[in-house]
């Protein structure tokens, strides 16, 4: 009798993975970036860094003002496109499998593209540090970004998300 | 429902309703539920004359969904229970 409760019960959990597989699967559908993000995103973080070889430091500043509406601009656009938003950055939504090491690498590089600047420019007097590194951002978000879509729509495909051996 | 949440930081409603296939009374009412049990929370944005609405888990919410596909696994290998089973968010 208990046995039969406990097949019941597995049958039934198995039943209600299915259904989260499932739609995790569809959810790997709608996360079809659009080809035009990562090319966005990657001008707009790589003009970050230009606009830092702007003068006077007031016509800086006002570019920077204009920066952040235009990286809204893109994260809305894609969010409209979309129906669902999840930053790259967002490692919540990571806990296991290739796309947390995807998206721990794009950051670890573009953190060395925007730190590894600052420092030449500051410490070294490299003015033109920025401009290259500005240059190079937009291949590394084009290249980086399309490798964690990949991985991250394989990871909902074939990963439930939770660790099993977790308890609340 | 909390099965497509849980991987993206929110969704918008139209998205929730075309995926769960259901209407847009029954998809409100299991958000407001999710919402007054403190698993979800509802952001409503203006875009000229329409009101879009998006929904996103709680941290609550994500840790209650998170033990229960963890029971629900546990189930499936026969563990016996440790605790027991979480409110269970579809």
């Amino acid at each position: 009798m208990a046995s039969r409760t406990q097949d019941a019960e597995a049958a039934d959990a198995a039943a209600s993975l299915g259904l989260v597989r499932a739609t995790r699967a569809h959810l790997a559908d709608l996360l079809v970036t659009p080809w035009w993000y990562h090319p966005a995103l990657g001008s707009v973080l790589g003009a970050f860094l230009l606009i830092q070889a702007v003068e006077p430091r007031a016509t800086r500043y006002l570019f920077i003002v204009v920066w952040g509406f235009a990286l809204e601009a893109v994260r809305r656009a894609y969010r409209r496109h979309t129906g669902v938003y999840r930053s790259a950055l967002w490692m919540h939504g990571f806990p296991r499998g290739s796309a947390r090491r995807e998206a721990i690498a794009m950051l670890c590089v573009l953190c060395t593209l925007f730190l590894g600047a600052a420092a030449l420019e500051g410490a070294a007097g490299r003015g033109e540090a920025p401009v290259i590194a500005g240059v190079l951002t937009l291949p590394c978000v084009v290249v980086l970004g399309r490798r964690l879509d990949r991985a991250l729509r394989e990871d909902l495909r074939t990963e439930l998300g939770t660790d099993p051996g977790r308890r609340s | 429902m909390c099965a497509l949440l849980a991987p993206v930081q929110e969704a918008d409603f139209a998205v929730l309703r075309e995926a769960l296939g259901v209407s847009d009374s029954v998809l409100s009412k299991h958000l407001r539920v999710l919402e007054d049990a403190g698993y979800l929370a509802l952001k409503k944005s203006t875009t000229g004359s329409r009101v879009r609405t998006r929904a996103a888990l709680t941290p609550a919410g994500r840790r209650a969904y998170s033990a229960h596909v963890a029971e629900l696994q546990r189930l499936i290998a026969g563990d016996s229970f440790t605790a027991p089973p979480s409110p269970a968010p579809t």
